[in-house]
């Protein structure tokens, strides 16, 4: 899996909003160190997890302890 | 499996692929929060196998960055809770947040703006981070669990005093009535052995 195939994006079909303090060097500067993390190479362990991740999809393999319909991994009962 | 091998199932293949593209968003926001890049890593890997293995209970439509923003937020203070790595926060250490080099960057003192982050309280931090990586507040109230109000009123109140800073005096402390009640209760040990 190329590398560079991962990039920010926005993922729910709805391009990414920049806060309404769009000139304000606060917001710019808050802004920069986002994408300076964003913008970093992602390490192959992510990789292999995707492929783990494939690999559950197709073959069923233990990646997957599903939670319930309507939860959110974490969240209080 | 290898690149391109088609998935079984439509939805499943978008799952992944939103979760792929949704990676560096993850690993900047664990930053955020734990100050450290390694474990932040960790964070966001055990967030990516939380989400796919919840993935039946996303609702398609919905916001999936902030979805996959909680996931990795309530395994961050679970982790928290029980881990001893983690240690009250030191302020100088957290100059170093996100971890760049502290540089000048388009006429931006980004070095003033880190100052100011590692005094704020965490909550006020996060609110304005997550706010500056394109969420709603509504979506950021979602993912920290909290009124729409409060969201506003950190951001509002964390923006004072990092204008503060970025305007500011040469050692960066914000007057004092714009100071932080207190300094960030706890976080990460910033530097860890792996």
């Amino acid at each position: 899996m190329p590398r560079d195939e991962i990039r920010p994006a926005p993922v729910d079909g709805s391009r990414r909003r920049t806060s309404r303090y769009t000139n304000d060097p606060v917001s710019l500067g808050l802004r920069k160190l986002w994408q300076n993390v964003e913008q970093e190479a992602v390490p192959a362990e992510f990789l292999d997890l995707l492929d783990a991740i494939d690999a559950a999809s197709h073959g069923g393999v233990a990646i997957d302890d599903a939670a319930p319909t309507g939860h959110c991994p974490g969240d209080k009962a | 499996m290898t690149a391109g091998t088609p998935l079984a199932k439509p939805e499943e293949a978008q799952f992944r692929a939103d979760l792929m593209s949704v990676i560096p968003s993850l690993r900047a926001y664990a930053r955020s929060l734990c100050y450290n890049a390694d474990l932040a890593d960790d964070l966001t890997q055990e967030a990516l196998i939380k989400g796919w293995a919840a993935r039946a209970s996303f609702l398609p439509g919905s916001n999936f960055r902030g979805w996959m923003f909680r996931i990795l937020r309530n395994h961050y203070f679970s982790v928290i809770r029980v881990s001893r790595r983690f240690v009250t926060l030191d302020p100088e250490v957290t100059e170093r947040l996100m971890v760049i080099p502290a540089t000048q960057d388009a006429g931006l003192n980004l070095a003033d703006l880190q100052r100011g982050l590692a005094t704020l309280p965490a909550e006020q931090r996060e609110a304005l981070l997550l706010m500056e990586s394109g969420l709603r507040c509504e979506d950021i109230a979602e993912v920290m669990g909290t009124p729409v109000g409060t969201v506003k009123s950190r951001i509002s109140r964390g923006r004072a005093v990092l204008r503060l800073y970025m305007d500011g005096s040469e050692s960066g402390e914000p007057a004092a009535s714009a100071r932080p009640a207190a300094v960030p209760h706890v976080m990460p040990r910033a530097v860890t052995s792996r």
